[in-house]
């Protein structure tokens, strides 16, 4: 499952869910604390609602002797957890519904700088599951809920719903006062329309010191978290900023970079139809691509503007 | 059933840089919380009559716990284990103050009956708990007119045995239950189970997988004696195993955590049915009445179980109690409010109290050696400053000397 189809289901869930509580979330902000009886009920309503929509999705996980939770966010099974809890790539693990069936999984790629990391059901099957939203969009003071397993998973007991609000959000964390314990670790963050937001990873002594894993840096970086064994693309070029634009230095010889027309003195306009002024632009390309994709390359060549076919591959060295 | 959790990463170092947030950094955390001013105060009205049935109860006049007047006569519902010392008493919302007795005391929800002289005290407003969902507004009503606390229902009412603990990492197997691991010290290794058996019955009861032998031992309590049935190589082994207590919200890593934050209740397990909700209450603030949105009693709270965790007794499940508890069918033992604490609860509460004071500890530290370095920084400051003037002073006794060197 490729992010931009994952994006485009998430999306399209995300109408459908929120078509009809629309009116509610533009008469109520979504940081508003309550100032009346009838918008404390309106606010219990949004909760019971968006909880019992999102639980089917939030699962425990089972790594060895060590429990933590997780949350599914793709009907083939993808599930995102901390990457304390999937720990090294390629473990089996065991993944408890919230309807109590017990499934295999995988775990995939992390990143242990963030905490974010991946598992995939592999036993077949069609999976409740929720969308990912913006985390980047998150205002502080915004209701949010949060669900997982404390303490670890148990038969007999739902999933535990805790209220809170965002106190802080930053690209790589972000406090609530939703409370955390052990055996939350990987569960869902979720705003009051039903998406993912974040994943638990972390807490601290005060009892607002709640931490969680901001879900754009999953969504950002979902084909190397699902792809982690895959050597990274590089392009066989050497660059030089200038002004705004960057200059190709040299290109490799025997390369696909040659192979596909480009030369030194060429400027960069566009990669895969996207401007490109700095390293970075190319990069954050080249993370979601794979070897032998095809990608357009726009150059500007003196007075002329070509597009050159290039084929992507991994680094040589 | 291991039950080991893949702790959130917590260090000490996290702890202590938690413990000394800077002032304007406190006063916009306060904004953003759930529990912020606003709301206590939109949930006042809430409260209005909920408050005026509860009391504070006081042992030997420290606060001890809350309670709420059940039925007219000064009758007052409360939280047994909460009850240490020789004199009770309640103090109302109208600020008077009575000395009360013990009538009653029922162990299974550590509930106890207060009897003070007085009538015409409003009495609790009920509602059954069976309609609630889960994501409903709890109320946590004190003696003033904002309430204590406020949370939601996290867990839709359920039963919460103690549970048997065998110690074994079970995986599901083709026919019954693979003994992935044995922890050490467990029933299971008492017994003599090894890994790599496979669970076929427990007692009678053939075992099919692993939620059917986490269903049946959860059925059980600590110390019940169970036979179990495992295949080892072929041959069916009966392993006599004794249930041990199931670690009490995991391991000892879990306790800490657990204790972080905020206090917990020494009572806080074992009840028969409860309400799972996520207010912060003080052990001290257990006892009385939760109220839902409407203000009708839903359930009486009854314990800070952890850190995300609140328990209350369901409404329905109090109710049938009252009138035995008033006519005095479950009398507390001599001595039964003073029951001595079981050693490994004292040895659980002293880790975790030992672990508290090196965080603190640490953090204090960290503190000091700030203040230090600051202070420091200052006399630096201030002898820089002084040399300055000195300088200064120097060179202007030396600019008038030149200037009228007869005056010398």
């Amino acid at each position: 499952m490729t992010k931009r189809s994952l994006l485009a289901a998430s999306l399209m869930t995300g109408l459908l869910l929120t078509g009809g509580t629309r009116a509610l979330a533009e008469s109520t902000p979504l940081t508003k604390v309550p100032a009346n009886l009838e918008e404390i009920k309106a606010l219990q309503k949004k909760v019971q609602e968006v909880t019992k929509r999102v639980i089917p999705a939030v699962v425990g996980v089972q790594v060895g002797m060590a429990w933590g939770s997780g949350v599914i966010v793709s009907e083939d099974g993808y599930v995102l957890t901390a990457g304390h809890v999937s720990g090294k790539p390629g473990q089996d693990v065991q993944i408890y519904l919230a309807d109590g069936k017990v499934v295999k999984g995988k775990t995939l790629g992390n990143d242990r700088t963030v905490d974010s990391g991946m598992i995939k059901i592999i036993d077949d099957g069609s999976y409740p599951y929720v969308p990912m939203g913006d985390s980047t969009k998150l205002e502080k003071g915004q209701w949010c809920v949060s669900l997982g397993h404390p303490g670890g998973y148990n038969r007999k007991r739902t999933p535990v719903l805790r209220l809170g609000r965002v106190i802080d959000n930053k690209s790589s964390l972000i406090q609530t006062d939703c409370t955390l314990v052990g055996g939350d670790s990987g569960g869902p963050l979720f705003d009051l329309d039903g998406n993912v937001i974040g994943i638990h990873s972390r807490i601290g002594g005060l009892i607002s010191f709640n931490i969680h894993v901001p879900v754009s840096t999953f969504s950002d970086n979902w084909e190397s978290l699902v792809y982690y064994d895959r050597k990274p693309i590089k392009l066989a070029l050497a660059f030089e900023k200038v002004g705004d634009r960057m200059k190709v230095l040299k290109v490799e010889k025997d390369s696909p970079e040659e192979k596909a027309g480009l030369m030194p003195k060429d400027y960069f306009a566009k990669l895969d139809g996207h401007d490109i002024s700095t390293q970075d632009d190319i990069d954050a390309i080249l993370k979601k691509k794979k070897a032998g994709d095809e990608v357009d390359v726009e150059v500007i060549r003196g007075a002329e503007r070509l597009t050159l076919k290039l084929t992507l591959s991994t680094a040589k060295n | 059933m291991a039950r080991y959790f893949r702790p959130l990463i917590v260090s000490l170092v996290f702890a202590a840089a938690a413990a000394q947030p800077a002032r304007a950094q406190q006063r916009d955390t306060q904004t953003y919380l759930k529990n912020n001013p606003q709301l206590f105060a939109t949930m006042a009205e809430v409260v209005v009559k909920p408050s005026a049935y509860t009391v504070r109860v006081k042992c030997d006049n420290k606060d001890a716990a809350l309670g709420t007047v059940v039925a007219p006569g000064g009758w007052i519902l409360t939280k047994a284990s909460e009850l240490k010392g020789d004199v009770t008493t309640c103090v109302l919302k109208d600020g008077r103050s009575f000395e009360a007795k013990t009538v009653g005391v029922q162990d299974d929800y550590d509930l106890a009956m207060l009897k003070i002289d007085t009538w015409n005290l409003p009495v609790a407003e009920w509602r059954t708990s069976s309609e609630d969902q889960v994501g409903s507004w709890v109320v946590t009503p004190g003696l003033a007119k904002e309430p204590i606390g406020i949370g939601v229902l996290s867990v839709a009412k359920r039963p919460m045995p103690l549970g048997g603990f065998l110690g074994v990492q079970m995986e599901p197997a083709e026919r019954g239950v693979l003994v992935k691991v044995v922890q050490a010290g467990t029933a299971a290794e008492k017994a003599g189970v090894k890994a790599n058996d496979i669970v076929v019955a427990i007692d009678t009861e053939p075992i099919t997988n692993t939620e059917a032998m986490m269903d049946l031992l959860s059925g059980h309590k600590p110390g019940d004696e169970v036979t179990i049935q495992v295949m080892r190589e072929g041959q069916r082994m009966d392993l006599k195993a004794k249930l041990g207590k199931r670690p009490a919200s995991g391991s000892g890593r879990g306790d800490f955590q657990n204790a972080m934050g905020s206090p917990l209740s020494s009572r806080r397990s074992g009840f028969p049915v409860i309400l799972q909700h996520d207010t912060v209450l003080k052990p001290a603030d257990c006892g009385g009445p939760l109220v839902d949105v409407d203000g009708k009693v839903i359930g009486i709270n009854i314990a800070r179980a952890g850190r995300t965790e609140s328990y209350a007794i369901p409404s329905e499940s109090v109710q049938p109690l009252l009138i035995d508890m008033i006519l005095g069918k479950y009398p507390p033992g001599a001595g039964e409010a003073k029951k001595p604490r079981a050693p490994i609860d004292k040895l659980k509460a002293a880790e975790v109290a030992l672990e508290k004071a090196k965080a603190d500890k640490v953090a204090a530290n960290a503190a000091a050696d700030k203040r230090i370095a600051a202070a420091e920084e200052a006399v630096k400051k201030a002898k820089d400053e002084v040399a300055a003037e000195d300088k200064k002073d120097q060179e202007k006794k030396k600019e008038e000397e030149k200037k009228s060197p007869e005056k010398k």
